[in-house]
């Protein structure tokens, strides 16, 4: 991964990570892959560091985690996101368009 | 399915994390195995893409609340269980700072409560001390002539109170119960007030008990209330006696007043009654004054300068040449009272910081030897993920740890020192002072645990993490072969610090040392060994007339004089090293001195025939007293070389001079000069030699007798002899204060010796651990070279070329120690001078006899690691490798 992308990434990856989990119950690896996958492998994540971010937003109360059996039958950690997390998704979101939106402007006006 | 989350929640957060980095490992593997990957590289290639599990299970923890209690609670686990895995360790380092924080705390405890706490007065940093000194009238400390004490309280702008005292010296109370000598002093009525001091009971002096011819009133001490009215409320109002004359006691001061006079306490206090006149006599004053709010010490000199001089005229005219040159100071009242104790306090406080400098760079330098075997624990524990700032942290806890405990068995240490010192301490230093441990010294014992632990921890710290640490865990086994060189470096470094700073205490040490020998040493212009003195004081009832005193001397004398072991006997009406009286005198023919210009006060001795030959003192011109001196010839007196000196400084004969002496005040008796004596050091050790005149004891008898026996062998031996003969003539007569001029003289120097014993004791730890200190360098760098020895020995080098080379390393490193120790001492003992007596800070004896002793020292260091490197039996140490 480019030093570039790591600068994107890690100012992000909180926000990223909400939007996975507002979709429903589910676990660190399944996160991981999404993440991956959605972005078409464009963030190449050293998947350990995902999990600092997890127990982060957890403790702060924006995810709530419970042991849950997966398909295969295995105990795995479910992350979930509680009220406090779904504002905040909100928030990060409004933050984010903003900001693109003033950047992409100036990027178009200023030419 | 509830109860398998209550049952996981119930479980430890470590395995829960555990649990869920692995689940995802796992899974990640399971994918890859069904992409086709070989099971075991698929299972390498998941921990690739996972990245360190220690490192992430590390900043999972560090989002945790209260993750930082956590973490400093393993890491003291881990510590302590460190520690006890290598107990010879921790007892030496624990031992060691113990040693360096109990030296601190209880030294400055003493320098707290003396030098640092506010004097027990009312807004005591108002509190100032005016005073004044005449270079030329050549008096003893400085003081404020009347007159001009008087011009200042009338007159000054600056102060809101002014007060002054006079030492008042000893006065023997009488009146219910035993006579009894005690301290007095002589105050202003508002002294107290001054102070913001009110009497515990009863009340204040008035102005009116404070004027010349008023009522004589007196106020008690606390201690002096309790011992001797026994606390009782009643002794107030009741009269007593005070050297004959009759006072009544008004107050009683709290038990928590202190008001030292040169380091004492005084026990009593009468008002000062200044005599109004200024022309005629001069008192000198102390004076301590109330600063205005907002009025600076320099304006305070200012406005009493101007006030100083305005006054100068109305001092008696023999006063007028020692004004041509005044010094004026006014200074806060706590540096005057504190002024003697300021220098010995900070210098043993110097001395127990360089002890704890010592300690630390000891512990550094055990720390870094384990260091070097620690350090694959380290590179492991690194390896596995732990970060470096981890890793500082668990150091930083063992050596906190560490040091808390040596900062505990310190205060303990210290606790004791306290009353050690508090026994030791000569009388004067700071026995008015209440020292004990308070919360500004734990406070400090606190404090200096911390930065031991930090200092002695950090270093080590550094050099653990400078050389690679992949490089480490790849050296196989040999944990010799880790020291790098910045480390040995360091190591080296730390021990030449340890000497330097042994050299500098050792050298203040033998500064004091040398200097007490000086002051034992000084010739006092008498023979002081085998000497017997004894005082006899005879009761006026008994013997109240010249010829009774007389008839009693005489015979006293014939007796002692014919005991055996007795090669001479006098007597005298004071101690040849003691106070004496002064007598006003004058020379015939000459302009009569003022009253109390102190130029024309000389001490004034009777002595018996004998005196200058019991005490070996040479008679320089014309002759000494014999028998041809009795009570019915014509009075003759014997001056010394200091008195001619003085008053006949242009080389005039003396003999045959007449001295006129003023006994009541006026001048009343001539007395022709028959002879000159040496001078002998009257005022003290430290002191100059001061005129005096002797007159014979037949001719000017007294009640307060001294004896003088030389014996022909130990003195004490003739005590009971002599006690004998006083009760042969007199059953009544007690014979008090027997004791040798050398047990007399050595109470003179129980300052100089406590100060030298004290550095000393400091500067033998010190040369003890830096010794410790030397030895371990040495000791780790030959075990680190065995390797090379024992190719240089099967290359064919001797066991003594062996022996010096490891010889060689070590003195270079006390050589090195040695010259920086020289430096700071040339720096920093010029800060002793005031407490050296006869020797330069700079003395190159006392120099080049601690480079012979720290080179000693450092020789025996390395003797012991070289005898065992030319022991190497090259075989053995080529084949280790």
């Amino acid at each position: 991964m480019t030093d570039e992308k790591t600068a994107i990434l890690k100012g992000t990856l909180d926000m990223l990570i909400l939007k996975v989990v507002a979709l429903g119950p589910i676990h660190g690896y399944a996160i991981s892959q999404r993440i991956q996958q959605i972005s078409k492998d464009y963030f190449q994540l050293q998947e350990g560091s995902l999990y600092p971010a997890l127990h982060r937003l957890e403790n702060r109360g924006f995810l709530a985690a419970d042991w849950q059996s997966t398909d295969t039958g295995r105990e795995a950690k479910f992350y979930k996101l509680t009220r406090k997390g779904r504002k905040r998704l909100e928030t990060e979101m409004e933050g984010w368009e903003r900001m693109t939106e003033a950047v992409a402007l100036i990027l178009r006006t200023a030419e | 399915m509830r109860w398998p989350t209550r049952f996981f929640r119930k479980r430890n957060r470590e395995s829960q994390l555990d649990s869920e980095l692995r689940f995802h490992i796992e899974q990640k593997t399971a994918e890859l195995i069904a992409k086709g990957v070989d099971p075991s590289e698929a299972r390498r290639h998941a921990m690739a893409k996972f990245g360190g599990v220690e490192a992430v299970k590390e900043d999972c923890r560090e989002s945790r609340a209260f993750y930082w209690l956590e973490s400093l609670l393993a890491d003291v686990r881990y510590a302590i269980r460190t520690l006890r895995k290598s107990p010879g360790f921790t007892t030496t380092a624990i031992l060691t700072l113990a040693l360096g924080i109990g030296a601190n705390t209880a030294i400055f405890s003493v320098v707290d409560a003396v030098l640092l706490r506010p004097l027990p007065y009312k807004d005591p940093a108002h509190l100032v001390w005016a005073t004044i000194q005449f270079p030329k009238a050549k008096m003893h400390g400085s003081f404020v002539p009347h007159p001009i004490y008087f011009a200042w309280r009338d007159q000054n702008d600056v102060f809101s109170g002014i007060a002054a005292t006079h030492s008042e010296g000893n006065f023997t109370l009488t009146g219910g119960g035993i006579p009894e000598r005690i301290r007095g002093m002589g105050v202003s009525a508002n002294f107290f007030s001054v102070l913001g001091v009110e009497p515990a009971l009863g009340r204040d002096f008035t102005s009116e008990e404070d004027r010349p011819g008023g009522p004589h009133a007196a106020i008690l001490s606390y201690g002096l209330w309790q011992s001797r009215f026994a606390g009782d409320p009643r002794a107030l109002g009741q009269p007593i006696m005070l050297n004959d004359r009759g006072y009544s006691t008004v107050g009683v001061l709290p038990a928590s007043f202190k008001f030292p006079i040169p380091g004492r306490q005084p026990q009593l206090f009468v008002p000062l009654a200044v005599p109004t006149s200024t022309r005629s006599e001069v008192w000198y004053l102390n004076v301590i004054a109330r600063l205005k709010r907002g009025v600076t010490l320099a304006q305070a000199e200012a406005d009493l300068s101007l006030i100083e001089s305005r006054a100068f005229p109305l001092l008696p005219k023999f006063f007028g040449r020692f004004t041509q040159e005044v010094h004026l100071s006014v200074i806060p009242l706590h540096d005057h009272l504190t002024a003697g104790a300021r220098v010995p306090l900070l210098t043993l406080m110097a001395a127990v910081v360089f002890i704890l400098l010592i300690a630390c760079a000891n512990i550094a330098n055990l720390q870094l030897s384990r260091g070097s075997v620690r350090a694959r624990e380290f590179a492991l524990r690194s390896a596995l993920g732990a970060t470096r700032s981890r890793l500082a942290r668990q150091l930083l806890t063992e050596s906190m740890l560490l040091s808390v405990m040596g900062g505990l068995v310190g205060l303990a240490g210290g606790f004791w020192g306290v009353v050690l010192l508090r026994a030791f301490v000569p009388v004067g230093l700071l026995n008015v002072w209440n020292v004990h441990i308070d919360g500004t010294a734990l406070a400090f014992t606190i404090a200096v645990s911390a930065l031991a632990g930090v200092v002695s921890g950090l270093w080590p710290m550094s050099t653990l993490f400078s050389p690679g640490l992949n490089d480490t865990l790849q050296t196989t086994g040999r944990a010799q072969a880790t020291g790098s060189r910045s480390n040995v470096f360091l190591r080296n470094l730390l021990a030449v610090a340890e000497v330097a700073a042994a050299v500098v205490l050792l050298i203040a040490a033998g500064l004091l040392l040398r200097s007490f020998l000086r002051l034992t040493d000084v010739s006092l212009g008498f023979n002081t060994h085998d000497l017997l003195t004894a005082q006899i004081s005879l009761p006026s009832e008994k013997y109240s007339t010249s010829p009774q005193l007389e008839a009693f001397s005489a015979q006293l004398l014939g007796r002692i004089s014919a005991l055996p072991g007795v090669r001479a006997a006098s007597l005298s009406t004071s101690l040849p090293n003691a106070l004496y009286m002064d007598m006003r005198v004058g020379i015939e023919g000459r302009p009569v001195p003022g009253l109390n210009d102190p130029t024309s006060f000389v001490p004034l001795d009777s002595v018996s025939d004998g005196y200058f030959r019991t005490l070996g003192i040479p008679i320089l011109l014309g002759r000494g007293f014999d028998n041809r001196d009795g009570p019915k010839t014509a009075r003759v007196a014997v001056v010394n070389q200091e008195f001619v000196r003085r008053f006949f400084p242009h080389g005039e004969n003396p003999i045959g001079k007449v001295i006129l002496l003023a006994p009541g005040g006026a001048y009343q008796r001539a007395v022709p000069i028959i002879g000159v004596a040496a001078a002998i050091q009257r005022a003290g050790l430290s002191g100059k030699p001061l005129p005096e005149i002797f007159q014979p004891i037949a001719q000017s008898p007294s009640s307060d007798i001294r004896v003088l026996l030389r014996t022909a062998s130990d003195p004490r031996i003739l005590a009971p002899a002599l006690r004998s003969q006083v009760l042969a003539i007199d059953r009544q007569l007690p014979l008090s204060h027997v004791a040798t001029m050398d047990d007399l003289l050595a109470g003179e120097t129980s300052r100089q010796r406590f100060e030298a014993a004290v550095v000393g004791l400091f500067a033998a730890l010190a040369l003890a651990l830096a010794g410790v200190g030397i030895y371990g360098v040495i000791s780790y760098t030959v075990d680190q070279r065995t390797h090379e020895i024992g190719i240089r020995m099967a290359l064919g080098a001797e066991r003594d070329d062996v022996l010096r080379l490891v010889i060689r390393d070590g003195m270079f490193m006390a050589g090195t120690g040695v010259v920086v120790g020289i430096g700071g001492a040339l720096a920093l003992t010029r800060l002793l001078r005031s407490l050296l007596f006869q020797i330069t800070p700079a003395d190159p004896a006392t120099y080049s006899a601690v480079a012979v002793v720290l080179a000693t020292v450092a020789l025996m260091a390395c003797w012991i690691p070289g005898r065992r490197a030319m022991r190497v039996d090259p075989n053995v140490a080529l084949r280790h490798e």
